[in-house]
């Protein structure tokens, strides 16, 4: 019945589509979309407040650059002139593709769909690259040994310190260009697990720290994750953010008594979680929860954190320290630890006597020896590259190798990488499990875009890539992500958020889907795809707005089919639906084949694309 | 740049939105019965959500000299200076002192529009200090922010187990029912995702105050860069492409990401107009003032209520920040700062709009914080004070005694086994009956408020008494 109304109502909306087909040519005839002229802009009379504008008080590039335009304000249209039926002229000779469903090879949809979960997005150069490798288990391989793309340097060469945008600036510059792909994907994921943010008000002053803590990371991505513990709990952008740095041992007499802070969430976030798992992920007893620690445990383990100090702090509450305070390590000061004894999970005993250092070593020890660890981060990360929901199985598959990497080494983080990507499940998708998938990350997804069209920085940007509306700095308020800048601790979303409310089905990034994300992203996509191409004359626009190359989509374009077999592969890996597949080349089919006209397919079809449902989607 | 599409668009929108979802919920924004229920005149509510976990004991303080004496003994250096305590009476409790950082409170509880409700937490049912000792019937995970903001929001006890679904949700099916058959849910969060709007009936509208609510380009005619022959197809093919996600089968996550995208295509469009026609200059505010810039499009929402043809709205709008583990003495005053001068511009703008007596304002935080310091801050404790305000508020007073804030034999303290102060205080007053008593205000009938607050049963005063009427 639904399915019958339903139908009814898109041929509906397809007749209307091919009527409106024949209007009449509204205006000039010379015109061509872009061609020499830039045509393609037109106007920009929308005000400043359609693109945010003034709303992003500020922000550099693009926000501001709507409203100045006064030109060329009625050059446009004429390139779809009275959309008279379109004869394919198949003037290369190649044949016209207009078949209902794509006719894509099999070996580059597996690439492609691999290459999503893998990198920032699969593009034609990448496909090429890993069919050249030969497998996944292979390319993989070859990734764990590429060197490490950082943040630091740069940032230090370009901010200020306080500057947030360089930090960002080369988070993606790496995350578009460097080849080390997966430890770049993996460090992502990472860094929303083990969350630091530049909202807090005096990390977002210290980049470079926030940069090290990043590049730190980076550096722990495959290596093993009781180093990046204890790299993380130590790291004085860390000891800032959850107030562990200069954390001291208990004053009675003035009711002062360890900050609890580090050590609730480094339990709560970073390792066990709030409750006794299976190796599987699962509640041991689902009907009614065991907590997997008490308050007092949280007191013990803040009495094990008090003692650490900032690199190269003179003394204790030294408040004239150098630049590099945030840099590398925190370090003990034994006279502000607490020495006594401390009882931590499992009961185990930390005895009475230790040094800041060796009680450090000892609670982290004990941390890492708690059975939820594997099953905990092999959730958080599969949620990450794979999909919301995995099965049980899935998870308890990927926390074996995680609790052993098959050399009797716990805690190995290439190998659980390897686990997360070359799982059945994660090959076969939801012909392995009917819920696989996920939404993609916004900073995914508009990596993909740039990347899948070659993106280049605009022509007075110095090799930065920026969107329309939003600096890459304040992506955050596109689309509620962007790099280490969440709210909180708890990331940018929740790991356990419900796709729809009272409903077993997880989504974390489903979170962000919220009309104002959902609107303000459409908008900078459709600012995107319509001003900042290589035909839009660019000396009325931001010079510093991100450019993508779409002459090969305008050539594509002779051929509808092959166009969209093209998104196919690139933008869906396969899955793009036959609906609306159909609906596309319905809409191409009323664009004539001419220059202009091809270019008008390409253009709309990847706006559409890129703001529809659909795409969202990775499966 | 009204199109006439835009009527068409509208109607087609509503009929893509009737069409059942694959999981059998429809889209529509109320209005599908009309049952007899307390609409009555205008209402809006506004929850405050101080997230992190406010340290609200030093908002208000005990003022009689040996209660503040008390007071400044437990909190050491954290306490509030005597001389720096804005001074007012409770009939039954006697003198308290505002935080003068604040005195806002202060004016408008001596205006009688604003009412402390104190000690107010996450509770099951009536708790004592041997309970907790006992671990009887303790809300899940207390002390941890994400859990304990959300048994805040849902006024659940526990979150395993329980639904999602919060009271403020409750509150705006019941506000969609007296808005009758409109095209957009009564219910926005200006603070992106949370619970406490979170229903099974309707979405709630989540909107940025930091960017303007602009029409989605591409749909209804509205490009200035997309030649307008394409334009005219483009928006009923995107139209089509939602219609398709929303259908599709087996694709949960696609008719979801649908669902939202048509959503945000409806309420940009419907709102739009209404708030630019309702700028509200004259709430002046410092633009990086999250809080009062979320207050101000609450604001301009509340004065397009009529326009928009609504009966009722709901809001929820957050204040980060305050999880002052370190550094308190010096975050505080900034905080405070802010939070005074939003509350000061949005209040006194309604006022302005004639709206003080139809809106009440309430706060809420993930929990209170100890009393006892950690060096130069407080970690996480549980019951808290909270304020409430409004010209509907019967004001001027304390409701609900105020603990014992001392170290020894405090019955209050949720503390150890061994009698060691913890700084933590065991909540006199439930979330669920402070959610009831705006609940009731709003006109939700009491099936529906017992259904959304189960554990209210557990509680003796179902009504705290604050609201006027």
């Amino acid at each position: 019945m639904t399915k019958l109304i339903l139908s009814m109502m898109l041929a509906l909306l397809l007749s209307s589509c091919s009527d409106s087909g024949v209007v009449v040519g509204d205006g000039g005839s010379s015109g061509t979309v872009g061609g020499t002229g830039g045509s393609t802009t037109g106007t920009s009379t929308t005000g400043g407040g359609t693109t945010g504008g003034g709303t992003t008080d500020g922000g550099t590039t693009g926000t501001g650059t709507t409203g100045t335009g006064t030109t060329g304000s009625s050059s446009t249209g004429s390139d779809t002139t009275s959309g008279a039926p379109v004869v394919e002229n198949p003037g290369t000779g190649d044949p016209i593709t207009t078949d209902a469903t794509s006719n894509l090879d099999p070996a580059d949809i597996d690439a492609a769909r691999f290459l999503n979960q893998a990198t920032f997005g699969a593009t034609e150069s990448s496909i090429a690259e890993f069919k050249s490798i030969g497998s996944k288990s292979a390319w993989i391989d070859q990734q764990l040994q590429l060197p490490v793309s950082l943040t630091l340097p740069y940032t230090q060469a370009n901010s200020n310190g306080s500057r947030r945008k360089d930090r960002h600036e080369e988070w993606w510059n790496n995350a578009l260009g460097q080849p080390d792909q997966l430890r770049q994907r993996m460090t992502f994921a990472l860094t929303q697990i083990f969350v630091v943010s530049d909202l807090d008000k005096a990390l977002g002053q210290n980049q470079y720290g926030i940069a090290d803590y990043h590049d730190m990371i980076a550096r722990n991505a495959f290596g093993n994750y009781r180093q990046l513990l204890e790299d993380v709990a130590l790291h004085p952008v860390m000891g800032v953010y959850l107030s562990m740095v200069r954390n001291e041992k208990a004053n009675v007499a003035e009711n002062v008594r360890p900050d609890e802070n580090f050590a609730r969430e480094v339990l709560q976030l970073f390792s066990i979680g709030l409750f006794e798992l299976d190796n599987q992920g699962e509640l041991v007893n689902p009907s009614n929860p065991i907590p997997s620690y008490s308050q007092k445990i949280i007191e013990e383990f803040a009495r094990v954190f008090t003692g650490w100090d900032y690199p190269n702090s003179r003394y204790w509450g030294d408040t004239n320290l150098p630049a590099d305070r945030f840099l590398g390590r925190m370090v003990p000061n034994e006279e502000f630890h607490d020495t006594g004894s401390k009882t931590l999970l499992n009961n185990a005993v930390v005895p009475a006597g230790l040094s800041t250092e060796q009680d450090m070593q000892r609670a982290l020890d004990n941390i890492f020896a708690h059975n939820n660890v594997g099953p905990f981060i092999s959730k958080l990360l599969i949620q990450r590259l794979t999909t919301s929901n995995p099965s049980p199985a899935y998870v308890g598959r990927v926390a074996s190798v995680f609790n052993n990497n098959g050399n009797g080494v716990r805690g190995d983080l290439g190998a659980v990488a390897k686990a997360i990507l070359l799982d059945d499940e994660a090959q076969r998708g939801v012909a392995a499990n009917p819920d696989f998938g996920k939404i993609k990350e916004p900073n995914i997804k508009l990596a993909h875009y740039w990347r899948a069209l070659n993106a280049t920085p605009g022509p007075l940007a110095e090799g930065i890539h920026n969107t329309a509306d939003f600096t890459v700095d304040r992506l955050d308020e596109m689309g509620g992500q962007a790099v280490l800048k969440s709210k909180s601790v708890f990331n940018f979303y929740r790991p356990e958020n419900q796709l729809r409310p009272g409903r077993p089905l997880l989504s974390p990034e489903m979170q962000n889907m919220s009309e104002a994300y959902i609107a303000s992203t459409h908008i900078n996509y459709h600012h995107m795809v319509y001003r900042f191409h290589n035909r839009a004359d660019l000396s009325d626009d931001s010079p510093r707005v991100s450019i993508t190359d779409l002459e090969p989509l305008a050539t594509l374009a002779e051929n509808p089919g092959r166009l969209l077999d093209w998104y196919n592969l690139i933008f869906f890996a396969g899955s793009m639906p036959d609906t609306m597949r159909a609906t596309l080349l319905q809409y191409m089919s009323t664009l004539p084949n001419t220059d202009a006209g091809r270019f008008a397919r390409a253009q709309d079809t990847l706006f559409m694309i890129q703001v529809s449902p659909a795409l969202h989607i990775q499966r | 740049m009204r199109s006439t599409v835009d009527s068409n668009r509208r109607k087609l929108l509503k009929q893509l939105a009737c069409l059942p979802l694959a999981n059998g919920v429809s889209l529509m924004a109320g209005g599908q019965q009309a049952h007899a229920m307390t609409c009555g005149a205008g209402k809006s509510l506004v929850c405050l959500f101080l997230a992190g976990g406010a340290d609200s004991f030093n908002f208000i303080v005990p003022a009689n000299n040996a209660d503040y004496q008390t007071y400044r003994t437990t909190r050491g250096d954290l306490a509030v200076p005597e001389a720096d305590l804005l001074e007012v009476n409770d009939a039954a409790q006697g003198a308290f002192g505002f935080n003068s950082e604040i005195p806002v409170l202060q004016e408008l509880y001596t205006e009688n529009r604003l009412a402390v409700v104190a000690n107010t937490g996450t509770l099951i049912r009536p708790t004592t200090r041997a309970d907790y000792l006992a671990t009887n019937f303790l809300p899940e995970s207390l002390f941890a922010h994400n859990t304990q903001q959300k048994l805040w929001q849902t006024g659940a006890g526990i979150v395993s187990g329980s639904d999602s679904f919060g009271w403020g949700g409750a509150i705006g099916d019941h506000a969609a029912n007296c808005n009758g058959d409109i095209a957009i849910a009564p219910t926005f969060s200006i603070a992106g995702n949370t619970d406490w709007l979170s229903s099974a009936n309707n979405n709630y509208i989540s909107l940025n105050a930091d960017v303007a609510v602009e029409r989605m380009f591409g749909y209804d005619n509205v490009s200035e860069w997309i030649p307008g022959s394409r334009l005219q197809r483009i928006g009923p093919t995107l139209e089509s492409l939602i219609a398709q996600g929303q259908a599709a089968r087996d694709a949960d996550m696609l008719n979801e990401v649908s669902n939202a995208v048509a959503r945000a295509t409806n309420a940009t469009a419907e709102l739009h107009t209404a708030l630019n026609d309702n700028p509200l200059p004259q709430m002046e505010f410092d633009r990086t003032n999250k809080l009062a810039s979320q207050l101000h499009l609450v604001a301009r929402l509340i004065a397009s209520r009529e326009q928009l043809g609504m009966n009722q709205q709901v809001f929820f709008v957050l204040m980060g920040g305050w999880d002052t583990h370190s550094d308190q003495n010096e975050r505080l005053p900034t905080l405070y700062s802010e939070f005074n001068a939003a509350i000061s511009a949005f209040q006194f703008t309604l006022d302005d709009i004639n709206k003080s007596s139809s809106v009440t304002s309430f706060t809420a935080s993930d929990f209170g914080r100890t009393l006892t310091s950690n060096g130069n801050g407080t970690d996480h404790g549980w019951g808290g004070h909270n304020f409430v305000f409004g010209d509907a508020v019967n004001g001027g007073r304390i409701i609900g005694q105020m603990p014992n804030l001392g170290t020894q034999f405090n019955d209050d303290d949720a503390g150890d086994r061994d009698g060691n102060f913890a700084g933590r205080i065991i909540p006199q007053i439930s979330v669920n009956q402070y959610a009831a008593t705006m609940a009731r205000w709003m006109g939700v009938e009491e099936a529906a408020l017992n259904q959304a607050l189960p554990d209210l049963a557990n509680f003796a005063q179902k009504d705290l008494g604050i609201m006027r009427s």
